[in-house]
């Protein structure tokens, strides 16, 4: 007998029936079943035939391997000729969508971490010395996550899109709209914070010059503004999916309270920006923030592993709703 | 271009003559991985059919009428500790539609061994 024990086979077996389970994904369980059934036995009675014939295991690798990557054009074509001109896979959407928002908790934190520069006149040589001093590839690798956390945001909305829009059209729009612009808005960040750090390099090298160091300063003290932006849009999108959650019942949980504290908390801290309460508006941010990433969090992850989501009882949203209503 | 209804494939016309040949050896019904390793035995290169392949066109000659299939009592399954088989059978019909095809010149013949179909 070979010294591969069955269903160890290794790689290739194992890549073989993914792909089994890959190309036959949406199909009616008899079907499913009836080619996982067939390549099993023919997986089995293989490796059987090798191990009598004492082949090597790498032949036997290879054979499998061969055989599924010869097969394939046939195998989508079965998929085909099987449903005839409409393929219908079933792609599980909540649970996509669920891993979308505990993307997006990442992404909240990349897209708002490049603000946070001192950008006051007396102290920002030191804050672009500091920004000089960063390597060139922890620039490109900074930026290329907040381009992907930016990406993953318009993927999101048209998630979230695709997920609403039958049962609440008006929501879909809403959440959709804030969601990509959060999106836009991280990309935007991330070439100016990009374009501030090529400043600060040219700054160091050609003898800090006041004009670098103005152009640099104008550059982050857009940043501020930036992030703020992000936020609320992406707040925006969240207190909407809240809304969503709770009247589609899309979750088991919707926590609609800590949405709602979290929406309150963000009114009190434009509130504080208004009066210019500094210490409030910090204090408020953080607890909206926080509050806002938990609902996230919890929300992300009954999407996640609860799947396909029971049929609301309320039926449709209403297509006027206000996001923090 | 799309092929006329009823004619069957080069790879379906191999399939059905090594089934031919495992009946006549007292092998009536097989399983996919032997009726792949008849077919490959009956080459110079020896080579397996692919999945896809071999299936999609047992497939297409159970739909023909060509072939039956039946899947294995999971209880002689178990026993034997693999999975289940699903058992092809050579239909008559598979028969008349073998006989209006011409043998080619020289068939290498099937070095089948005895007793690994069904086993």
């Amino acid at each position: 007998m070979s010294a591969i024990p069955y269903r160890q086979q290794g790689f290739a077996a194992s890549a073989v029936r993914a792909w089994v389970r890959f190309y036959t994904l949406g199909l009616p369980e008899e079907h499913r079943e009836r080619r996982s059934f067939q390549i099993e036995s023919d997986l089995w009675e293989h490796w059987r035939d090798r191990a009598e014939s004492q082949s090597p295991p790498l032949l036997l690798s290879w054979e499998t391997t061969d055989r599924a990557l010869r097969g394939m054009a046939a195998d989508i074509l079965w998929r085909f000729q099987l449903e005839g001109p409409k393929v219908r896979i079933h792609v599980p959407i909540e649970r996509l969508a669920g891993a979308f928002v505990l993307l997006l908790i990442l992404a909240t934190f990349l897209s708002l971490s490049a603000n946070g520069y001192d950008t006051g006149r007396e102290g920002f040589a030191d804050e672009l010395e500091r920004l000089a001093s960063i390597k060139g590839w922890q620039t490109d690798v900074y930026t290329l996550l907040q381009v992907g956390a930016g990406l993953g945001m318009i993927l999101s909305a048209a998630v979230f899109f695709l997920q609403l829009r039958e049962r609440a059209p008006a929501t879909a729009v809403v959440a959709a709209f804030l969601m990509a612009s959060a999106g836009i808005l991280t990309m935007v960040s991330a070439s100016v914070y990009l374009s501030a750090a090529d400043l600060a390099d040219q700054w160091a090298a050609d003898g800090r010059t006041e004009s670098s160091l103005t152009a640099a300063r104008a550059l982050t003290l857009m940043l501020f503004p930036l992030s703020m932006a992000i936020f609320v849009t992406l707040a925006g999108a969240m207190y909407t999916l809240a809304v969503a959650a709770t009247r589609l019942e899309l979750v088991k949980h919707p926590l609609p309270w800590l949405a709602a504290g979290s929406a309150t908390l963000s009114l009190a801290t434009l509130g504080a920006l208004v009066t210019q309460f500094e210490t409030a508006e910090w204090l408020l941010v953080s607890a909206a923030m926080v509050s806002m990433l938990v609902w996230m969090a919890s929300t992300g992850l009954q999407l996640l592993i609860g799947g396909r989501v029971k049929p609301s009882k309320a039926g449709a949203l209403p297509d006027a709703i206000s996001p923090a209503s | 271009m799309r092929r006329k209804p009823g004619a069957l494939l080069p790879i379906e016309v191999a399939l059905l003559r090594a089934g031919v040949a495992l009946f006549h050896q007292g092998e009536p019904e097989f399983h996919g991985y032997a009726i792949a390793r008849a077919v490959a035995d009956g080459t110079e290169s020896r080579r397996l059919t692919a999945h896809g392949t071999l299936y999609r066109a047992l497939d297409r000659l159970e739909t023909a009428g060509l072939l039956e299939s039946t899947l294995e009592d999971s209880a002689i399954a178990a026993a034997e500790m693999r999975p289940r088989r699903r058992l092809y059978r050579i239909t008559a019909a598979a028969e008349t539609a073998l006989a209006a095809i011409p043998e080619p010149r020289a068939a290498p013949p099937h070095s089948l061994r005895k007793g690994e179909a069904t086993a």
